[in-house]
């Protein structure tokens, strides 16, 4: 099959392959596609090939946390090989061999430091797998990836001290890879650098939950007496969780020490604050002399004793003691006082009333 | 944002943290040093005193407390510490920062089918009802400042704030 062909075949049943890298298997595949190789039946259902599914995955960045990395024990035994032969017999063909296979190592190279990445950016984001789980592919990957440092360097050296100088083309592709390989080479330390940190921080996140869930069982069984001794012994540092009121205010009622503090506080700026008050314009009321007058009931009591009455109203209207006062306050003051004087035992009450519609009380 | 707008927060009892967006203005303020002193000194002459770590502020009572304020105080953490245990339990990764779905709450905790889970939520909230326990579980987080709905119409999502770690720490000084 051509390339072309390939890839018509691809575009041609691209729902089909689509389906089977979603969902894993079908149960029927178009022939050709078998016939390609690019599906493979396995126990009565039709799987696509391995070869296409690391390559899709690797494209999509999908790594599986199983992936096998492999090493470059092939390629280092090729090259050695082919170098010996090249050495030997100054065959062209050698140069060639030697190309492709320092390609394929950098391919390699590439290749496994975008698996790491996308490795690690998928165990850092992972909040799927139970935590436990998560550590052991993390703990994998980090012996995986450890491995490769000797590996690295075995090549690294291969390349610097048995192939450069070898051949003019040799040298020109180990130059142009050259700066790329040292960062991958050099990338390796801080993926394990990360890793560790990762495992680090989720054996902590581990141990949390641990001890979370620990807690909470003692709390639910109402033994926490640490907890409790915990919380009173650092009570002053400890976030105060007094209920707050309905005005969302915490109460906090001061002691005799700090009231005294805060007095003497205020004392002292209340000195020191000098405020001018304002003068009112109150005006100022002259104070009025009150004329006081006082009856003498006792020398209208006197008279009455003396020459008795027929009418105590009349008596008391017409005596000196109210001459001071005229019309309408006459009349109230002489009631005022005949209400005083009725009191006493000696007035007799008749059935009629004066002119002024007072009852006639005669004095006896 | 000054002092006395940020002290009328710190003394509802609030805990403010910094990837809280309702607090964030306070937060931004407590982080100025000279802020957080200045306020400090004046907590410290009313009987507070002003706490800032890890990301998140608070007022401690300097004095001892009373009965009832000591009972509150040993009542509110253990309350707190038993529904961070259980949102741990159902998200394990679950940290500051990080969202949270009340609907996923719902799926997780139907999974689990761990009859110590319903025992704790019948401590804290005495009653078995499932919509009831979702609600007022939110709701205890919320109103205790560990959780903060991320965007005021929606019921559904969460932002889980830095003042987890108050708690965190406890735990950590307390269980070996």
């Amino acid at each position: 099959m051509k390339h072309s062909e390939l890839l018509k075949l691809l575009a041609t049943h691209k729902e089909s392959i689509d389906r089977a890298y979603r969902e894993g298997s079908l149960e029927q595949v178009s022939p050709e596609l078998v016939e390609s190789t690019l599906f493979v039946k396995i126990n009565q259902r039709y799987k696509l090939n391995k070869n296409y599914l690391n390559f899709a995955d690797s494209l999509l960045q999908r790594i599986d946390y199983t992936v096998i990395f492999g090493n470059y024990e092939n390629e280092y035994k090729e090259l050695i090989k082919a170098k010996k032969r090249y050495l030997e017999s100054k065959d062209a063909y050698y140069i060639t061999s030697i190309l492709s296979l320092i390609e394929n190592l950098y391919f390699k190279f590439y290749n496994r430091d975008r698996e790491i990445g996308v490795l690690l950016l998928r165990l850092q984001n992972d909040t799927s797998l139970d935590i436990d789980i998560l550590i052991e592919n993390g703990a994998d990957i980090l012996e995986k990836v450890s491995e490769l440092i000797e590996a690295n360097e075995k090549i690294g050296a291969f390349f610097r001290e048995d192939l450069r100088g070898l051949e003019p083309s040799i040298d020109t592709l180990l130059q142009s890879i050259g700066i790329s390989l040292l960062g991958y080479i050099e990338n390796i330390d801080r993926y394990i650098q990360e890793l560790n940190l990762f495992l680090v921080q989720t054996k902590k996140r581990r141990l949390q939950n641990k001890q979370l869930l620990h807690l909470a069982n003692r709390i639910l069984s109402e033994e926490t007496q640490t907890l409790d001794e915990h919380l009173l012994r650092h009570a002053k540092h400890l976030y105060y969780t007094i209920t707050p009121s309905q005005k969302n205010r915490v109460a906090f009622l001061p002691d005799e020490r700090d009231i005294a503090k805060l007095s003497k506080e205020l004392h002292a700026l209340l000195h020191e604050i000098k405020v001018a008050k304002p003068l009112k314009s109150t005006p100022i009321k002259l104070q009025e002399s009150q004329k006081l007058e006082i009856i003498d009931i006792e020398e209208i009591l006197e008279g009455l004793r003396q020459s008795g009455c027929e009418d105590i109203f009349l008596f008391i209207y017409a005596h000196a003691q109210l001459q001071t006062y005229k019309e309408r306050e006459l009349l109230e003051e002489a009631f005022k006082v005949y209400m005083q004087i009725v009191t006493c035992q000696e007035v007799v009450f008749t059935q009629e009333f004066n002119h002024y519609g007072i009852k006639v009380a005669q004095w006896v | 944002m000054g002092l006395d707008e940020v002290f009328k927060v710190l003394s509802k009892g609030i805990l403010i943290s910094l990837n809280s967006q309702k607090y964030s203005d306070e937060a931004k303020f407590l982080m100025i040093e000279e802020n957080f002193e200045e306020l400090s000194k004046i907590m410290k002459k009313l009987g507070f005193i002003l706490n800032g770590e890890n990301g998140y502020f608070y007022l401690s009572k300097k004095e001892k407390m009373n009965d009832a304020e000591l009972q509150a105080f040993l009542n509110n953490h253990k309350n707190i510490l038993l529904c961070i245990a259980i949102l741990k339990q159902l998200f394990p990764y679950l940290e500051r920062g990080s969202l949270v779905k009340q609907t996923d709450f719902i799926v997780q905790l139907k999974q689990k089918e761990d009859s110590l889970l319903e025992q704790k939520f019948e401590y804290i909230f005495k009653t078995k009802d499932l919509k009831d326990i979702v609600e007022r579980f939110f709701d205890l987080l919320e109103k205790n400042y560990i959780l903060e709905k991320k965007e005021n119409d929606s019921k559904d999502e969460y932002l889980v704030l830095s003042a987890l770690d108050y708690y965190l720490k406890i735990v950590q000084s307390t269980v070996a």
